[in-house]
């Protein structure tokens, strides 16, 4: 029995028997379950005290805790009393709002990022969410012989009981593709994703195996959907992302079978049970929502080589940037200050990594041509309303770093225009983890051929935080050194013709105040190679 | 001599038959009595022989344990001896094998750049070319296997 909850700035402490450890608790925001986890997680308490654990606050919700609150420990699974304690946090007024700018309710998902229960969503979500799930399928099929089926949480909950799982966050469907090779499996996911785009759809790939399309109801983002690509090699192991790597034939798999979801006819793998057991393991049966997935290293290493990761940190920046009051009070980025000085009337300027598009909607009130991207969806089409609502030119589209296809078509399109055009990648460095800097390099070299010049900027050294700042929910900084810089962008023909060091002012997280940040604005230009 | 030794022989007889009577009349279970202490010396017998060989398969055992401990020591000798070396070798073959990991992570990654490539080349440079190809340097190609 969990008994003498306490909660504090830290987290939650509570005292629970040896034979409790074993047992799975929801903890519920004024009555609302808002994340899950294993007794057996918690450590030991301050002092050491016999059966006395103690758990922190999931880092991302950290920033929302301002204010007052119920909060429950609820055994899953009806094993035990429910404890509970109202608490004052932080120096805000009023109850604590765990919610998304739009209001809707947030929750921690089994990833310990931020999403939207199924459960929390209005009653109309069931139907919508099923209509996203056919129209989805019908794009795949269309014109495609391919077997798909739900996956994941969306067969497993049906299988128990017909139903959704509550504490859910999407849906999602697999495909098995008909073959063998990654090469092959790779080429087929690039096809499918242009005829679900063509299709009128908002996809975007997370990876070379997995796919996301987004819906949008009332002018707010809806429930999504994930597509995972699945395959079986020439020696029998089935693959899906992610992650699955097992020995399945493929009569275990397809043809399909058909389940019925919130009463609803969906195809299925032709045996559930070997599906569920291989993803969630032998207790699938038993409803957990504290599980998370324990891939091993034989199977990871496969997927992130294959199929590599075309998320990278972009939930995390879609919460950073989208939650955020648009206009920055303190105005323009220096860097785009030290641009626009630089820039002969109604020049061509392309901006990396725009964010919420402040710095594109300035250099274009100043009579610029500017398009921007970035790969955070909700942030330009933020930017964009602005742009429209203030008549400005400014043009913003999405542009992932991480896939190399449609970094080429857009270095493509910008170097078949034949002018000199000045690239603004503020903060990019920084954010990029090192697996995209080869993309960003090869984008610059394409687009400065004809002239212009690229401003990059690293971090010399990292923001102090701000006493009392919340935990960063990420790693929003990185150090580079500019040397090192020099020798990667050497092989693109880039030469760093200036670096300014300097000292900046800069947000040192999301929710949290601004300090001082040293470093290095750099201007890079494409020289052609003397070889 | 002859008669006396008979008279002596029907005396014991007649002894004999007396005591037998007697002991009937006083202790009736003494045939069985004594059957059950020839079972149980019998018994106490066997036990006694699994008791010696008991004792003989734990002085096998203590032996044979003797033995093992030898040969423990003399392995664990060897592998002192040979610690040095076998340091060596994982000081040598740690950075092989982080180099035969990243080898085979760059091999995999091939695999998503085989399928980059052949996607740029179809959708973007060849729509984009298309029209600047000509058909008679096409048609001028070398043969190639059939």
């Amino acid at each position: 029995m969990i008994t003498q909850l306490t909660a504090d700035e830290q987290g939650l402490a509570f005292t629970a028997s040896a034979e409790d450890r074993s047992v799975v608790l929801d903890l519920l925001l004024d009555g609302r379950r808002i994340w899950s986890f294993r007794c057996a997680d918690a450590d030991r308490g301050l002092g050491a005290v016999a059966d006395r654990w103690s758990v922190p606050w999931p880092s991302v919700l950290r920033p929302h805790l301002e204010g007052s609150a119920t909060f429950t420990l609820r055994p899953v699974g009806g094993d035990g009393a429910a404890q509970s304690v109202d608490v004052t946090l932080g120096t805000g007024s009023g109850r604590i709002r765990f919610t998304d700018r739009d209001g809707m309710a947030l929750m921690v998902n089994k990833w310990g990022q931020l999403g939207h229960a199924l459960g929390d969503w209005d009653d109309g979500m069931v139907t919508r969410l099923l209509d996203h799930v056919d129209q989805v399928r019908a794009g795949l099929l269309a014109g495609n012989d391919l077997d798909v089926y739900v996956t994941s949480g969306t067969l497993l909950g049906p299988y128990r009981d017909g139903h959704l799982i509550p504490s859910d966050d999407d849906a999602d469907l697999a495909y098995l593709s008909r073959h063998t090779h990654p090469v092959a499996v790779i080429q087929e996911s690039f096809q499918l994703g242009r005829r679900l785009a063509a299709a009128g759809l908002t996809v975007q790939r997370y990876s070379a195996g997995h796919l996301q399309v987004h819906f949008e109801n009332q002018g707010r983002p809806d429930v999504y959907v994930d597509v995972f690509t699945g395959w079986i090699d020439d020696v029998g192991w089935w693959y899906q992302t992610f992650a699955v790597r097992s020995r399945v034939a493929r009569d275990r798999l397809v043809p399909v079978s058909t389940i019925e979801v919130e009463g609803r006819t969906e195809p299925a793998p032709r045996e559930p049970e070997a599906v569920l057991a291989t993803i969630y393991g032998p207790n699938w049966r038993t409803p957990d929502p504290a599980f998370t997935f324990e891939v091993p290293p034989a199977t990871s290493n496969r997927f992130w080589g294959w199929l590599s990761d075309a998320g990278m940190d972009r939930s995390l920046w879609e919460l950073v940037l989208g939650d955020a009051p648009h206009g920055d009070p303190a105005g323009p980025s220096g860097a785009a200050r030290l641009l626009a000085e630089r820039l002969g009337p109604g020049s061509a300027v392309l901006e990396l990594g725009c964010g919420r598009g402040e710095d594109a909607l300035w250099l274009a009130g100043r009579g610029h041509r500017v398009e921007a991207v970035d790969y955070a969806h909700r942030p330009l089409l933020d930017a964009q309303s602005v742009a429209d609502v203030n008549m400005s030119p400014a043009r913003f589209r999405p542009l992932n770093l991480y896939d190399l296809r449609r970094v080429m078509a857009l270095g493509t399109e910008v170097a078949a225009r034949d002018e000199p055009v000045h690239v603004l990648a503020h903060d990019l460095l920084p954010t990029l983890w090192d697996v995209g800097r080869p993309a960003l390099f090869r984008l610059l070299s394409m687009v400065l051929r004809t002239g212009g010049e690229a401003h990059l900027d690293v971090m010399t050294s990292p923001p102090k935080r701000s006493a009392g700042a919340p935990p960063e929910p990420g790693p929003l900084w990185r150090e580079l050194a500019v040397a090192d810089l020099e020798a990667e962008m050497r092989p693109f023909a880039l030469h760093v013709r200036e670096a300014h060091p300097l000292v900046e002012e800069v947000r040192t997280g999301p929710g949290a105040g601004r300090g001082p940040v040293t470093r290095t604005r750099m201007v890079v230009e494409w020289q052609r190679s003397t070889r | 001599m002859a008669a006396v030794d008979q008279v002596k022989r029907f005396g014991r007889g007649a002894a004999r038959l007396m005591a037998r009577r007697a002991r009937r009349l006083l202790v009736p279970d003494y045939d069985e009595l004594v059957s059950d202490r020839d079972r149980a010396l019998h018994e106490l017998q066997v036990a006694f022989e699994s008791v010696t060989a008991a004792h003989q398969g734990i002085a096998d055992l203590q032996a044979e344990q003797r033995a093992l401990q030898e040969r423990l020591n003399a392995t664990l000798l060897l592998a002192e001896a040979a610690e040095p070396r076998l340091n060596e070798v994982v000081v040598r073959v740690e950075p092989r094998l982080e180099q035969l990991e990243d080898g085979l992570h760059e091999a995999r990654r091939l695999n998503l750049r085989i399928a980059e490539l052949t996607d740029i080349v179809t959708e973007i440079v060849l729509p984009l070319h298309h029209r600047d190809i000509d058909a008679e340097r096409v048609a001028d190609l070398a043969p190639d296997t059939q």
